[in-house]
């Protein structure tokens, strides 16, 4: 009995905390980014994406702007901005939008000091693991540096 | 002859580099203290100084910020301080809110779920007032947080570019114990290669 509800514990947590992990897919005309959320809060969360077939990595922030009260009640659609600084120089500022809480999806576009494009979306995990070389995931998975310095 | 052709020669070549290291830096800045009335945030006036920047870029190409872009302040006894990053000032003033979210809303929500559908629905209005009064500390702390990002994130960003012939407002955070003389933004280039740095002074 107790081995039973032990093993219903822990299908109920890794089904729970399954969830929780999202994924965001990040293109240009010329490449393409994969990442996911380092923490996440009310309003704000930590990113942090990789350039596909390449060392370049990207990390930084998502601010979102709700503008009415009781925002984490609100299924409406909220905007906010994403600052990304890359290890190759650079910055790419995007709007985006929010469609359901807790960033679990969202979708926006952005541009880098080039002028070129950039389009934000969500992505499934099963996208996000076949476009991932395991071996960098590792290692940019555990790097905590900062690319946005002021 | 030899010297002299020697000494026109690199008199030539070290006021052409200047010239050319100048005007690669056509940008007109100058900054002023906002005063405390123009913060609309008390915890951020608690902790920080905001200077207003005014950027102005002449030259005939766009001027770049990169990720290895830095602000620093010169201050008024010659030391030189790094700039904290937007995250960390925003970390510094906001309040908590996922626990007071965790601790009184969540609770909150069940507690009126309970009610409403135990007493089937004849204390709707009762199940909804604990929601709302359960819910209050929370969103009290997400709008202060709400106003204190928008005012670091929003108002007056420092921009990934200067584009040629546009001026551009930046609210600058630096601590309030320190006096600034000087602000220097490192690392901005033409072409991302080529870095210089712009130094800013108080305007006068």
């Amino acid at each position: 009995m107790k081995k039973n509800i032990i093993l219903l514990l822990i299908c109920f947590i890794s089904v729970f905390s399954s969830g929780c992990t999202k994924y965001i897919h990040a293109s240009c005309a010329t490449s393409d980014f994969y990442g996911t959320y380092k923490t996440r809060d009310l309003i704000n969360a930590e990113v942090i994406m990789y350039k596909k077939n390449s060392n370049i990595i990207c990390n930084g922030e998502i601010f979102l702007r709700p503008d009415k009260k009781l925002y984490y009640l609100i299924n409406s659609p909220i905007d906010g901005n994403i600052d990304l600084g890359c290890s190759d120089k650079t910055l790419i500022r995007a709007r985006i939008t929010m469609t359901k809480p807790r960033f679990d999806k969202l979708n926006g576009n952005g541009y880098d000091q080039l002028d070129n494009l950039y389009s934000f979306e969500t992505i499934s995990g099963k996208v996000f693991r076949q476009n991932i070389d395991k071996r960098q995931y590792k290692t940019f998975k555990h790097n905590s540096q900062s690319n946005l310095k002021y | 002859m030899k010297k002299f052709l020697l000494l026109v020669l690199s008199l030539f070549v070290t006021t052409t580099f200047t010239f050319a290291h100048n005007a690669g830096m056509n940008l007109d800045a100058d900054f002023t203290q906002a005063t405390p009335l123009e913060f609309s945030q008390k915890n951020l006036e608690k902790q920080y100084k905001a200077y207003k920047v005014t950027i102005r870029n002449n030259s005939v190409a766009p001027v770049l910020l990169s990720s290895d872009s830095e602000i620093f302040f010169v201050l008024k006894n010659g030391s030189v301080i790094k700039s904290e990053t937007r995250k960390q000032i925003y970390k510094k003033t906001r309040k908590a809110d996922r626990g007071k979210y965790c601790i009184f809303a969540i609770p909150g929500k069940i507690a009126s779920k309970v009610v409403t559908y135990c007493t089937l629905y004849t204390c709707a209005s009762l199940g909804t007032g604990i929601d709302l009064a359960m819910s209050a500390p929370a969103d009290l702390a997400i709008k202060n947080n709400v106003k204190i990002s928008k005012e670091v994130f929003y108002e007056n960003p420092l921009p990934i570019k200067f584009d040629t012939n546009s001026q551009y407002n930046i609210i600058i955070y630096a601590p309030k114990e320190f006096d600034i003389e000087e602000i220097v933004i490192s690392n901005i280039s033409y072409d991302l290669k080529e870095m210089y740095e712009l130094r800013i002074g108080a305007k006068r």
